[in-house]
């Protein structure tokens, strides 16, 4: 009966965030005469596709009772790190692989501060924040450096039958984290620790290895998306992916995620996405909005969305 | 249960196909009826919370309206990834002309070259963005302060010693000032460059900065003060004020703010030249481009946007008494050898009227 009711919750919590969206898409589309159009989507999935890849990582994350703050400044070092690759050794394959692999490096250093010292995530993952942008300025001096190479920049600007590439990139991780989350042993630990790690333990769990692990995985994601970063601007940035971290935290959240831990799940955090992709997105198109009340309304429309969303979690509660 | 999801689910696609009707209903047709009342620019600018940019949007309305345009301006918040994402909206919006402030050169060639082929022309302000078609507006920035230095050494007497406040390191525009000034005091060995110190444009840094330099070099030990914008400037003045060292200095900028223009009239604080660029003057330029490319008129592929330098009579006569001679590198920054504060003070109220018949020089 308990798991009756879990399952009815859950449905009906994502109908609601599933309602928020087409209530979303109703009021936008007829504030702006441009929001619904096939081109137009496609806008809101590629603006949005790093903060789709990031909710995938600080989703496992979160759900394990933890937080990756750091997951911006990796997005910058492993680009940085990716990029001189790249041109020292000619490679793109070795260039691509460096992003990603220098991503889940840092994420090894995340890890260990967190599962094997026992460090607070916030704390940790503030300081190494800080210790990665600091690293990507130090060693660009600040200055941007270009990146033209075609296939280096494939992830970013390629089309596939003239759909960016990134799309279908982004579909294929969902689907995979989907099932890891659901259905595999990595994901029934994420779970267990979140819920309550020190029986996760009792119960046979390396408690400190997944928990590497996850952030292992956090940062690989972000190295991804260094990689679609630097194709989709043709160039590093030393300040990509700034605030990105929080801007995902508010997305996962919105969509229902505990930040307490172990609970939620991957269908909730793209919900969250989609509803800050679709803000953005109308704020850009809609001409009255003035760009000096952006941030209002952008945090009016986040503030009422979360409102409604919490007003149908009390009443179906009950 | 299974019944009531069947009816919200059949509810939410309905009310979808329903606004899908009306959303199409309501867009505007570009070909084929009648022209849209006014041409319509998307303007995207860098961050609008800086002072600097708010000039910026102050001068493009003022043009706007004298050239009969519609402005929707968007803030790219500093952001290169939100600036591309804002240029692919407009081109959504089938806006009439585009003109972007690039954080990055090299990144915004994408979405320009997607504008341009959707038939939309482009303005790419303050930055060389090299791209058929796109109308470049840049800042002959190196060759400003290049000329700026000719200037400051002639006032000195071609001998002394300076310091130079810098902007954002990584930032072309700035660095470009940081270049041309370098490579200009390249040709006076007898001035020393006692320190270059970056700002970044942050008032509060400036004045931090100012505060070492008076410390580290007591009076008589410096002679002048270059900045790289007025803001920066005016936190300087504080510092010097609080340790009575206020006019001790010959002080250089780039802006022509009203304030600072005001001080190069009555002689306050040691100001002597500052390069007149003003963000009305450069939204004003700007949006009169856009708004020329939005009505069907063609422009070269690159439109230099000059400064002028702004000092009293007395002082260009003494430069040029000390041997100041334009030594035009790359291209003439100045649209006049000075203007005196008084001129300047007009154009920067009236910039509509400067540029609305401006053409091209041949």
């Amino acid at each position: 009966m308990n798991r009756l009711k879990q399952t009815l919750r859950y449905r009906i919590k994502l109908f609601t965030l599933l309602g928020i969206v087409v209530v979303l898409i109703v009021v936008f589309s007829l504030a702006s005469p441009f929001f619904l159009s096939v081109t137009n989507f496609v806008n809101v999935v590629v603006h949005s596709s790093i903060l789709a890849i990031l909710a995938i990582g600080m989703t496992c994350v979160i759900i394990s009772g933890g937080l990756d703050l750091s997951v911006g400044s990796i997005i910058a070092f492993a680009g940085v790190v990716g990029v001189l690759a790249f041109r020292q050794t000619g490679s793109v394959i070795l260039g691509l692989a460096a992003c990603v692999t220098s991503g889940g490096a840092m994420g090894v250093l995340n890890g260990l501060l967190i599962g094997y010292m026992g460090i607070n995530a916030f704390i940790a993952t503030i300081a190494t924040l800080a210790v990665f942008r600091g690293a990507t300025l130090m060693i660009t001096g600040g200055h941007t450096i270009s990146v033209t190479d075609p296939a280096f920049n494939f992830l970013g600007q390629g089309q596939i039958l003239r759909i960016p590439v990134i799309i279908p990139a982004l579909a294929a991780l969902y689907v995979l984290f989907f099932f890891v989350l659901r259905r595999s042993v990595l994901g029934r630990s994420l779970y267990a620790i979140g819920g309550n790690a020190r029986a996760a333990r009792v119960s046979g769990i390396r408690v400190r290895l997944v928990t590497l692990g996850v952030y292992v995985l956090s940062g690989t994601l972000a190295g991804i998306c260094s990689v679609y970063v630097i194709g989709r601007l043709s160039s590093l940035q030393p300040w990509a992916g700034l605030g990105a971290e929080f801007e995902t935290i508010v997305a996962i959240v919105l969509g229902g995620i505990n930040i307490a831990g172990g609970e939620g799940d991957l269908l909730e955090s793209l919900a969250g996405v989609a509803i800050i992709a679709i803000i953005l997105n109308a704020i850009n198109l809609v001409p009255t909005i003035d760009p000096f009340y952006q941030s209002v309304v952008k945090g009016g429309i986040i503030l009422a969305a979360i409102a409604i969303y919490e007003r149908f979690k009390i009443a179906t509660s009950r | 249960m299974k019944g009531l999801r069947l009816v919200i689910m059949v509810a939410l696609i309905g009310l979808v196909a329903l606004s899908l009707g009306f959303a199409r209903g309501n867009r505007p047709e570009r070909e084929g009826t009648a022209a849209p009342e006014k041409p319509v620019v998307g303007a995207v600018m860098v961050d609008i919370t800086n002072p600097f940019f708010v000039q910026v949007m102050q001068g493009g309305n003022t043009m706007g309206e004298a050239l009969d345009v519609e402005i929707i301006w968007k803030s790219s918040e500093g952001s290169l990834e939100k600036q591309l994402a804002l240029i692919e909206s407009f081109i959504e919006q089938e806006v009439d002309c585009i003109w972007v402030d690039p954080l990055d050169p090299e990144a915004v060639k994408p979405p320009i070259r997607k504008a341009l082929a959707a038939g939309i022309p482009t303005v790419t302000g303050a930055n060389l963005v090299e791209v058929p078609g796109n109308v470049s507006t840049p800042f002959p920035s190196y060759d400003a302060f290049y000329q700026l230095t000719g200037m400051i050494a002639a006032y000195l007497g071609n001998e002394g010693s300076v310091v130079y406040m810098s902007g954002i390191p990584g930032n072309w525009i700035l660095d470009q000032y940081q270049a041309g000034f370098e490579d200009g005091m390249k040709r006076f060995p007898d001035i020393d460059i006692l320190s270059i110190q970056p700002a970044k444009m942050d008032p509060a840094l400036a004045a931090q900065i100012m505060e070492s330099w008076l410390t580290t070099y007591p009076k008589g030990s410096l002679d002048a003060v270059v900045f790289t914008t007025d803001p920066d400037m005016y936190a300087a003045i504080e510092a010097m004020k609080n340790a009575g060292r206020a006019g001790e200095f010959a002080l250089f900028s780039q802006n022509g703010d009203l304030p600072a223009v005001e001080m190069i009239e009555n002689g306050e604080n040691g100001v002597k030249i500052d390069l007149l660029s003003h963000g009305i003057r450069i939204g004003a330029f700007n949006l009169m481009v856009a708004a020329r490319l939005a009505k069907g008129e063609k422009f070269p592929e690159v439109l230099w946007f000059q400064y002028a330098p702004v000092m009293t009579e007395a002082t260009w006569d003494k430069i040029v008494a000390a041997g100041y001679r334009k030594d035009v590198q790359k291209g003439d920054p100045f649209s006049e050898d000075y203007i005196t504060p008084e001129r300047a003070k007009e154009v920067i109220a009236d910039a509509a009227s400067e540029f609305s018949d401006w053409q091209p020089p041949k």
